[in-house]
């Protein structure tokens, strides 16, 4: 599986659709061939009292994003960097396009999820070097398991509460303390 | 599902492969950290005419738990025990070929000089031979199956291991699977140990690649063989990258800052200059696939856990590194 960028954006507030929507996303597998694959939807929900919520994700497979669509691109909140596992080409390829990323965002608003650990016997990646990125980064390293579909609930309900807090929409915790989290675990 | 017992165990048996520092279970350890020399070394005092039937045979690895109360003093009993067992199987018709009638002698021996130190267990090795009945009384037997359990430099395993137990954690097996199966679980039932196959990881192979590449042979050596298999894809791919062996040394010795001792970097570079030089040719990521199977002029590997040796010298260096494999599958 070649390496994809998710990118998550969020405007308003997030209903307990998002889940469902969420999921088939992240089940979609990118085929392997190297190439750029550049998807955005927007999806509306239904109008409450408090008015329409918009909810856009983007994917892509390596960064920078092309430019020619800027201007329709909204704010950005949260992104999401992929490592399969199972490629090391996937590493490399975040590795590359970390450098895109402005220094804003590395402030919690940055997080790398690792798919494929349930298959021990695959690995082509060593852990390390994961774990060393996660540092180096200051972001938070998620493991999953995107074939499987309970993780995969999961795993969008992790992220989702994390888009919460990145967006601003819960009193009290902003994104800086997934730093400062980090921080503390690796002192113990 | 596995995720994070998984994510600990890759840790793990990474981390095992540069035991001899000081390092905590729960850190990982940086790709700095220099290790011991695990590359094999050459054995000049090894008697290339013992292990000769070692060589060139396909073996399937297996991982076993410490045995209970195995005793080298009674290796004779225990070929008999054995070979009264593999009787009663055929008699229950759970075995073995249908409609050959097979008379099988099982020999169960020990092999004192397949060890790393002095405090390992000497290898045990067992073999089923037959001698059809209607071939005359004093033909030659056939050997069909052989297996061989090994510990070479095991010391982590053995030290913490209370005083009944024998540690011989790699076991080998050329041989038909039923024989296998049937050898096992008498060991089992015997021993109270448990048998798992061996996988090896794609990690774990390319370091190999690397280890085996620089280890110096006197014939001419025959290339170096990797094989990928290509993933989601509707039809399975396999691709096959060889490289001349003179090259590999050569691009090797650039790489590896001090002899002797490998870390983790020096094979990233390694497989990282192999795979862009493909890439350059046939536009195709390699590190996007699956390393499967690596075969060098020391030894072949292939991912399901068989393992080919092809030089004598360096048998006791490879065995080393399978039975530290094969530690950190029981833990």
């Amino acid at each position: 599986m070649a390496s994809w960028m998710f990118v998550l954006s969020n405007s308003k507030l997030i209903t307990q659709f998002s889940v469902q929507i969420l999921q088939p996303l992240l089940s979609c597998v990118v085929p392997w061939l190297d190439g750029c694959w550049y998807c955005s939807w927007v999806t509306t929900q239904r109008h409450g009292n408090l008015g329409s919520y918009y909810r856009a994700s983007h994917l892509a497979t390596s960064l920078p994003l092309p430019p020619e669509r800027d201007h329709l691109r909204p704010r950005i909140d949260l992104v999401a960097f992929m490592i399969d596992i199972k490629s090391k080409y996937s590493l490399k390829n975040v590795e590359a396009s970390l450098a895109y990323v402005d220094d804003s965002f590395f402030l919690g608003k940055v997080c790398f999820l690792v798919t494929g650990v349930g298959r021990v016997n695959c690995c082509s990646v060593e852990m390390n070097a994961i774990q060393n990125l996660g540092e180096v980064y200051c972001s938070p390293v998620l493991f999953c398991e995107l074939e499987v579909e309970g993780s995969q609930v999961a795993t969008a309900q992790r992220l989702l509460r994390m888009l919460e807090i990145c967006a601003g929409h819960v009193p009290g915790v902003s994104a800086l303390s997934f730093s400062s989290l980090m921080r503390n675990c690796a002192d113990d | 599902m596995e995720s994070v017992e998984g994510v600990a165990r890759t840790l793990l048996s990474f981390g095992r492969l540069s035991r001899g520092l000081p390092f905590g279970r729960a850190h990982g350890l940086s790709s700095r950290d220099p290790l011991l020399p695990l590359a094999p070394r050459s054995q000049e005092n090894a008697d290339p005419q013992r292990t000769a039937f070692l060589l060139r045979k396909q073996w399937t690895l297996y991982s076993v738990t410490p045995l209970y109360r195995f005793s080298n003093a009674h290796l004779r009993d225990y070929a008999r025990l054995l070979s009264a067992f593999i009787a009663a199987e055929k008699q229950k018709g759970l075995a073995v070929e249908v409609g050959v009638e097979l008379d099988i002698k099982v020999a169960v021996s020990s092999l004192p000089y397949l060890k790393g130190s002095d405090q390992d267990q000497a290898a045990i090795l067992v073999q089923l031979s037959s001698r059809s009945p209607a071939s005359p009384k004093n033909s030659e037997e056939k050997l069909i199956w052989s297996g061989w359990f090994c510990c070479v430099s095991g010391d982590d395993i053995s030290k913490n291991v209370p005083e009944d137990f024998t540690c011989l954690p790699l076991f080998l097996v050329n041989g038909a699977e039923c024989y296998t199966s049937i050898v096992g679980s008498w060991f089992q039932k015997t021993f109270d140990c448990s048998f798992r196959r061996l996988a090896i990881s794609p990690l774990i192979l390319s370091w190999m690649a690397a280890m085996w590449t620089g280890c110096k042979v006197d014939k001419t050596a025959s290339a170096i063989e990797l094989v990928f298999s290509v993933p989601c894809l509707p039809q399975p791919l396999d691709i096959s990258y060889a490289i001349h062996p003179e090259d590999a040394k050569a691009l090797w010795d650039t790489v590896q800052k001090t002899p002797g001792e490998i870390i983790q970097e020096e094979v990233d570079v390694f497989m990282d200059c192999l795979y862009s030089h493909f890439h350059r040719h046939f536009r195709i990521h390699l590190s996007a696939t699956k390393l499967v199977k690596v075969s060098t002029a020391i030894a072949s590997a292939h991912c399901d856990g068989i393992i080919k040796f092809l030089q004598s010298q360096y048998l006791t260096g490879v065995l080393m590194l399978l039975t530290e494999l094969a530690i950190s599958q029981i833990e």
